[in-house]
């Protein structure tokens, strides 16, 4: 396995090939979480365990972007999106998260399962932009009705670049560029 | 989950462990026993012998969590087979190698587990019809990254089959549905031709028998000409009878007063021989004169009897002449009045089917032209087909056409400004043509804009081409009708419109 490369800036680069893995319950708290989730995070997996997963949501991180996550989940669907997580030592990474309900063999949702991956360089640059505009219009005002407005102000660029939200976040996955 | 301790009546390692470490413990308690009677309580022995026991107790604690781990590792594996790859074994910190053999397995589960996901995920969407969730193969190596780069080119393939199938679907409804219509339309259009056809062959015959009712007027015309110029021959020689019984009647009377002298010279002589008479004596003498006198009259009497008997005969000759020659004249009044009559009868019924050969050719053209405003409307459609089959891109000048308002195209500028709106605007096929006309431009330029989105993955969008193809194609239908409607009442009232005065009265 290839090391991740730590930048000056505290960000920690995965390698082309790694797979952060992590699982919750049905309420958020990790079940499971791999080896590289605790080698890239800088926690054991006693520290990890039924915690709420949020123990690695980085403040530039908007809301309205978890919201969708927990509405599409919810609907049984699988979630796609660009994440900035932090680490325990105050350092981030970002990662091309994919996260898919766990579903048993009587069709009941039991968790979640997240796979994560690189995310393209320039994909990211596009997508911060994005997420520090949202996160702005969500400090600005208070409750709800912000991240309602955040949330509109993400659709807003998905209609100009006129694509829905998943297949734009695979196309910048894919290619690196709307 | 009920635990089997035992296999083939060996027991398994957790019974294994429990009986040694009891029979060590047993054997440990009676080894202190006994040193302890035989050589009494020794420090060392009491010391010696806890820490054996300390010691054994942690090596059973840690051989109880081996054998729990792998038992959570057997179960694992088991529902993994059984399908499914959601758990997970945790919680092995001090476990060592079974620890890495259990993270090896954590690892293993994670990839392929993300692989089945990729998989399911990719063609449960597939199945709806969406082929733009690839698999993603990153993190995946070997022969599972392998496999889901063949299964993304595989979707890819399907993606482009469907598409090729959709557009097969598409081109193949609109063809039959072009095919129908087109037949019918080329189907009215060739009745239209017939018709025009049957027309100028009935035009034709018309004029012919115009032609030679013509003739024969012209050579009726000579007839009169020769029989008036007879006339007129008759009338100068009735002239010429009548100053010759003038002539006669001339001498008659002349002849008469030479009677009338006679007469009276008679009546003189009558005289004298009766004076002559009364002086008897000297009768023989003058007696002789008066009878050679009256010898002489009665030659004269005679002769001028004779004359009037001759101008007699010839008066009557001359009075048989004109009576031939005014029954002459009278024969050919009459024949020319019958062929007055007829001249006029002829001229009549050729007024009468001039003039119906007038409305035949106005109707043939009205025909005419109303068939050229349908084959431009059903040109219309057959642009709006061909740019659906290849797009704006392969056919601008289809689209160009088609992007035309009906107010502007062929048949609507001769709705609204030219000879459609003059010749028919009274009728009421004229203003229902409207609607439908402006609906036939809307519905094919609906569907050439709903076949600029996606059309090949879209069944719904498919659909609404086709159907908005079809609101056309009843729609130019109605048209075609009313077009049809025009015409025949056109034909009607061409027929109905009085004609020209027919008696030159």
């Amino acid at each position: 396995m290839s090391r991740s490369i730590s930048s000056q800036h505290g960000e920690i680069v995965l390698a082309d090939n790694e797979l952060i893995v992590s699982k919750t319950c049905l309420k958020g708290k990790i079940t499971y979480a791999n080896r590289r989730f605790m080698s890239i995070a800088g926690f054991s997996e006693q520290q990890l365990l039924q915690q709420p997963h949020n123990i690695i949501r980085h403040p530039d991180m908007p809301k309205a972007v978890y919201r969708l996550m927990w509405k599409t989940l919810q609907s049984g669907q699988e979630f796609f999106g660009f994440v900035k997580n932090l680490c325990s030592d105050g350092r981030y990474y970002w990662v091309f998260a994919n996260v898919t309900p766990d579903i048993d063999e009587r069709g009941q949702t039991r968790g979640y399962y997240s796979v994560r991956r690189k995310a393209p360089e320039s994909a990211i640059r596009l997508i911060a932009e994005l997420y520090q505009q949202m996160v702005t219009i969500e400090a600005s005002g208070g409750g709800r009705s912000s991240i309602d407005q955040s949330a509109a102000h993400l659709q807003n660029w998905l209609d100009q670049n006129r694509l829905d939200y998943f297949p734009a976040m695979l196309r910048l996955y894919r290619h690196g560029q709307l | 989950m009920p635990y089997k301790s035992v296999s083939r009546s060996i027991p398994f390692l957790r019974t294994q462990y429990v009986t040694g470490t009891v029979i060590c413990y047993a054997i440990i308690g009676m080894t202190f026993v006994y040193s302890t009677l035989r050589y009494g309580l020794d420090l060392w022995h009491v010391v010696g012998g806890v820490l054996v026991a300390v010691l054994m107790g942690l090596q059973i604690f840690q051989s109880l969590r081996l054998v729990e781990t792998l038992k959570r590792i057997e179960y694992a594996l088991k529902m993994s087979s059984r399908g499914e790859l959601h758990h997970r074994i945790s919680s092995t910190k001090g476990l060592g190698e079974l620890g890495q053999v259990a993270w090896a397995l954590n690892d293993l589960l994670d990839r392929v587990e993300s692989y089945f996901k990729e998989v399911d995920t990719c063609f449960r969407l597939v199945a709806k019809g969406n082929f733009d969730r690839h698999p993603l193969g990153a993190g995946l190596p070997g022969r599972m990254g392998d496999s889901l780069e063949a299964i993304d080119s595989s979707v890819m393939a399907m993606r482009d089959n469907v598409k090729l199938i959709n557009r097969n679907e598409l081109a193949s409804s609109l063809h039959r549905l072009n095919t129908e219509n087109l037949i019918r339309n080329l189907k009215q259009t060739q009745d239209d031709l017939i018709r025009i056809d049957e027309d100028a062959r009935e035009f034709g015959t018309q004029a012919r028998s115009n032609a030679e009712a013509a003739q024969k007027n012209l050579r009726d015309v000579e007839t009169i000409r020769t029989a008036i110029d007879d006339i007129t021959g008759t009338v100068q020689e009735v002239a010429d009878v009548v100053g010759i019984l003038s002539r006669d009647s001339d001498q008659i009377v002349g002849s008469l007063l030479t009677i009338k002298e006679i007469a009276d010279q008679t009546g003189l002589l009558a005289l004298n021989a009766s004076i002559e008479a009364a002086r008897a004596g000297e009768t023989g003498k003058g007696f002789a004169v008066v009878a050679d006198e009256v010898k002489a009259l009665s030659r004269r009497t005679k002769v001028t009897a004779e004359s009037v008997d001759q101008i007699m005969a010839s008066f009557s000759q001359r009075v048989e002449n004109v009576s031939q020659i005014a029954e002459h004249s009278n024969e050919v009044t009459q024949g020319m009045s019958a062929m007055v009559e007829d001249f006029e009868s002829q001229f009549n019924s050729l007024a009468e089917s001039s003039e119906k050969s007038v409305q035949q050719v106005d109707i043939a053209s009205a025909v005419i032209y109303n068939s050229l405003v349908k084959l431009d409307h059903v040109i219309y459609k057959q642009n709006g087909y061909v740019a659906l089959d290849g797009g704006c891109d392969e056919h601008q000048d289809k689209c160009a056409a088609i992007a035309v308002d009906h107010t502007q195209c062929r048949m609507g500028r001769w709705y609204y400004e030219g000879m459609g709106r003059e010749q028919f605007g009274h009728m009421s096929a004229y203003r229902q043509l409207e609607q439908p006309h402006a609906a036939v431009h809307a519905c094919v330029q609906e569907a050439l804009r709903l076949s600029e989105q996606d059309w090949e993955g879209s069944q719904q969008l498919r659909e609404q081409i086709v159907a908005q193809m079809k609101l056309a194609e009843s729609a130019s239908e109605e048209v075609m009708l009313r077009i049809n409607q025009l015409t025949e009442e056109r034909t009607l009232e061409g027929k109905d419109q009085p004609s020209l005065p027919r008696r030159v009265a």
